[in-house]
């Protein structure tokens, strides 16, 4: 009802195609592997680089495997480290923020310079240091995408609970007996949460995309994993023989990163 | 009353507001509204909140809030369709003919711009200085010194004159108040008022000003239109409808504003036994400023003293000391003889913390918005399903409200539930912050109610703080009278109101007596 009518007309009419471009992903990835696809690893050596044709819908790459297969399943390994690393980053997040937050003080302050400074470190170079000391394993890729994410949603935290701490019913609780671990479970949590929501949403975004961007780079997803950013990297030689191997893949991740955020835009 | 009583300048016929996209059968926000303003009348319009008449304001200049519109009637001001005008017209209309002070003070002035760059954005770079200063000294403020304040350099008061300056400084025939005075201390707004009457008789300009309060709309206002649910209720002669109220509504509206000496609990001043002691307490607003400034007073058990000041006085200050959320600074304040209140929160015992609650001025701001009334009634106390029904019942609410999320409820109720939770712990001591001010008068007279009960039936002592002193002393049985940090009187509350003896405690009460007659 408030804001511009055009904005509203605009999400209005975008809503379902969000929506439907957010529950494909979702299904593709979850069901990948019992759907009836070419296998992802099969090397037809008779038909490399072919175009699209009935046996192979978006053609072959250049080892001969089918690349609408490889396609569905290259969400697969992203998304699940994603999610991962996004419930590590939301948990930790929101909970440095708020105990800083509740806590005050010096530990408020050493907090907030933590964060200030895990803000400031260059990511996408500190997670290839990691990848190629620890090597490509997924656990600790999660681990370490998670801790590196967590600073913009525990700064988010911090300054909610902060204005949530001021307000009357958690002084009321205060009055009532409420120690500090019942008013953070109890009155600032709940409401956290819902702020913290948009932003923990948007650094899982971010994060599909960091890791994508790791196996562009060779130091993600190892091959022969079916996984979209080590698919552009594999085919951007042969880019101009055959552009659905780096497009579709582009498409893919694109549709999915701006679906989830035009989502949370109008939430 | 009128100049020429047949110039009608505003005239809205069979105004019919509705939401945009509400299915049909849904209440209208105006409904058949007629009214009229001619050439130099003064009308206040007065209604609680949601009675429409911050929307028929907005119309009146011009303007359809967002996500409504006008579903059937015609709005005309000086003549014209002011609602189908172009860009062009209402450009000429603003300001020369028609002008419209806003109700919050904070957000009408630019941070940036001292007073004279506000009359040359709006008048014109053109504008002489003694032209400015010709319309502040009107409008009160007289001197060049105000010239080149900003506006944090003024004081709530000293703003609204400035608003009301650059609006009437060219002289327009039609001037349009939404709540003048609802940001303004009592006596600020007394003066206000004089001020806003005064000019409207000198220069006879039309006047349509919106109020929740009766009071104030009465002090400067020759007709009176009464608003409720989007339809007017009743139109008459100010001093007409004040004394015979036609409507219904009406008369439930001039029972429930708050008299001086009609009271609504039974003064009691026998009690001995003493809860709440303080010596020459003093409390430390931020690092050196003197919120209370050795303040000494005693309260009984089972007796209600009120606590009157404006903004600034230290009177939420005195509160929060009181049950522990602010420290003190030094002095001495003591509960039930034995023991120190000069400790924080986390050192209190649980029946220390329980025998003192507080209720907040806000009710959007009391409940968890999370949480339904049943989690945040039992949450902390541990109350039994049959405890929390029992208490709810004596607030005036049933059963069905332990269902209820916070947003599903009205100020009033929600002030309600806050008031049970305060009551669940049992305490001995309830300290009541301006709970109603921001609730509609009808609905503070029924509070007020609820709350005289209950202290009958509990025998709770209580500190009502409010900055309306017809509403203390209508209801407690001893008064303070704080004044930047320092008590300046106390007594029962028939010795205040009958025998002031402070200048400043005169003034409350003549300005009071002035809204009851009025």
């Amino acid at each position: 009802m408030l804001g511009n009518p055009l904005a509203s007309l605009r999400s209005q009419r975008i809503k379902p195609l969000v929506l439907f471009t957010i529950v494909f992903h979702v299904f593709v990835a979850l069901l990948a592997p019992l759907l009836p696809l070419a296998s992802t690893d099969a090397q037809d050596s008779g038909s490399l680089l072919q175009g699209p044709s009935l046996e192979h819908w978006l053609g072959t790459d250049s080892l001969g495997r089918d690349v609408f297969s490889r396609l569905l399943h290259g969400g697969r390994p992203s998304l699940l480290i994603a999610v991962i690393a996004t419930l590590i980053s939301a948990l930790t997040g929101i909970v440095i923020g708020s105990l800083s937050a509740l806590a005050g003080g010096w530990l408020d302050d050493a907090l907030s310079r933590l964060i200030d400074f895990m803000l400031a470190l260059p990511t996408l170079i500190l997670l290839l240091l990691i990848s190629s000391f620890f090597g490509q394993d997924p656990v600790i890729l999660s681990l370490a995408l998670g801790l590196m994410y967590l600073a913009p949603i525990a700064r988010v935290a911090r300054s909610t609970t902060q204005t949530l701490l001021a307000r009357d019913f958690v002084r009321v609780a205060r009055l009532q007996g409420a120690g500090n671990l019942a008013i953070l479970g109890g009155e600032v949590l709940p409401n956290v949460w819902r702020v913290v929501f948009t932003e923990v949403t948007m650094q899982f975004t971010w994060i599909l995309l960091a890791f994508s961007s790791l196996s562009f780079l060779g130091l993600g997803a190892s091959p022969p994993t079916p996984e979209w950013g080590l698919m552009i990297a594999e085919s951007r030689s042969y880019m101009t023989l055959n552009p659905i191997l780096v497009i579709a893949p582009i498409l893919m991740l694109a549709s999915l990163v701006l679906a989830i955020q035009a989502l949370v835009d109008h939430e | 009353m009128g100049v020429d009583a047949t110039s009608e300048i505003v005239e809205l016929r069979g105004v019919e507001v509705v939401v945009r996209g509400v299915r049909e059968g849904a209440r209208p926000i105006l409904q058949s509204v007629d009214f009229r303003v001619a050439q130099g009348e003064s009308v206040g319009v007065v209604g609680g909140s949601g009675s429409g008449k911050s929307t028929l304001l907005r119309l009146i200049a011009g303007v359809v809030s967002q996500g409504l519109y006008l579903q059937g009637g015609s709005v005309s001001v000086f003549g014209k369709s002011i609602l189908e005008s172009s860009a062009q017209e209402r450009e000429e209309m603003y300001g020369k003919s028609l002008a419209l002070v806003a109700q919050s003070l904070g957000e009408s002035m630019t941070p940036h711009l001292t007073v004279l760059s506000h009359f040359r954005d709006t008048v014109g770079s053109g504008v002489a200085n003694e032209e400015v200063l010709r319309s502040l000294a009107e409008a009160g403020l007289a001197g060049e010194k105000y010239l080149q304040r900003y506006p944090h350099q003024l004081s709530g008061g000293e703003r609204q004159r400035v608003l009301l300056a650059l609006a009437l400084i060219r002289s327009p025939r039609l001037l349009l108040l939404d709540e003048p005075t609802s940001a303004l201390d009592v006596s600020i707004a007394d003066e206000v008022l004089k001020t806003i009457k005064d000019l409207q008789t000198r220069h006879r300009f039309a006047l349509v000003c919106v109020s929740h309060d009766l009071g104030v709309v009465s002090q400067i206002a020759d007709r009176l239109v009464v608003m409720a649910h989007g339809q007017i209720v009743e139109s008459g002669k100010t001093a007409q409808v004040l004394q015979r109220p036609g409507n219904g509504y009406t008369q439930r509206l001039v029972e429930s504003i708050p008299k001086l000496d009609r009271r609504v609990r039974q003064a009691q001043n026998n009690r001995v036994e003493t809860v709440l002691e303080s010596r020459e307490l003093t409390i430390f607003r931020g690092e050196s400023t003197r919120a209370i400034d050795s303040l000494s007073f005693e309260i009984r058990k089972g007796e209600v003293v009120g606590i009157i000041g404006e903004s600034g006085s230290g009177k939420s200050s005195l509160l929060s000391a009181i049950c522990g959320l602010v420290p003190i600074e030094s002095g001495d304040l003591r509960f039930r003889r034995d023991q120190d209140l000069a400790t924080t929160l986390k050192r209190r015992s649980p029946d220390l913390l329980s025998s003192i609650q507080m209720v907040f001025q806000n009710p959007d701001d009391s409940l968890n918005p999370k949480c339904s009334v049943a989690r945040s009634l039992g949450r902390y106390t541990n109350a039994s399903r049959e405890e929390m029904v029992s208490v709810l019942s004596s607030v005036g609410l049933d059963e069905r409200f332990l269902s209820r999320q916070p947003s599903q409820m009205s100020g009033g109720e929600k002030q309600r539930v806050a008031l049970a939770r305060a009551l669940l712990a049992s305490p001995d001591l309830l300290l009541l912050d301006e709970i109603t001010s921001a609730l509609d008068v009808t609905v503070q007279a029924a509070v007020m109610k609820t709350l005289s009960n209950l202290q009958r039936d509990l025998g709770v002592a209580m500190i009502l703080v409010s900055h309306d002193i017809a509403l203390i002393a209508s209801f407690v049985d001893k008064i303070l009278v704080l004044r930047n940090g320092q008590l300046v009187e106390q007594g029962t509350s028939a010795e205040i109101v009958e025998s002031p003896r402070h200048e400043y405690t005169r003034k409350l009460v003549s300005i009071a007596r002035q809204k009851s007659v009025a």
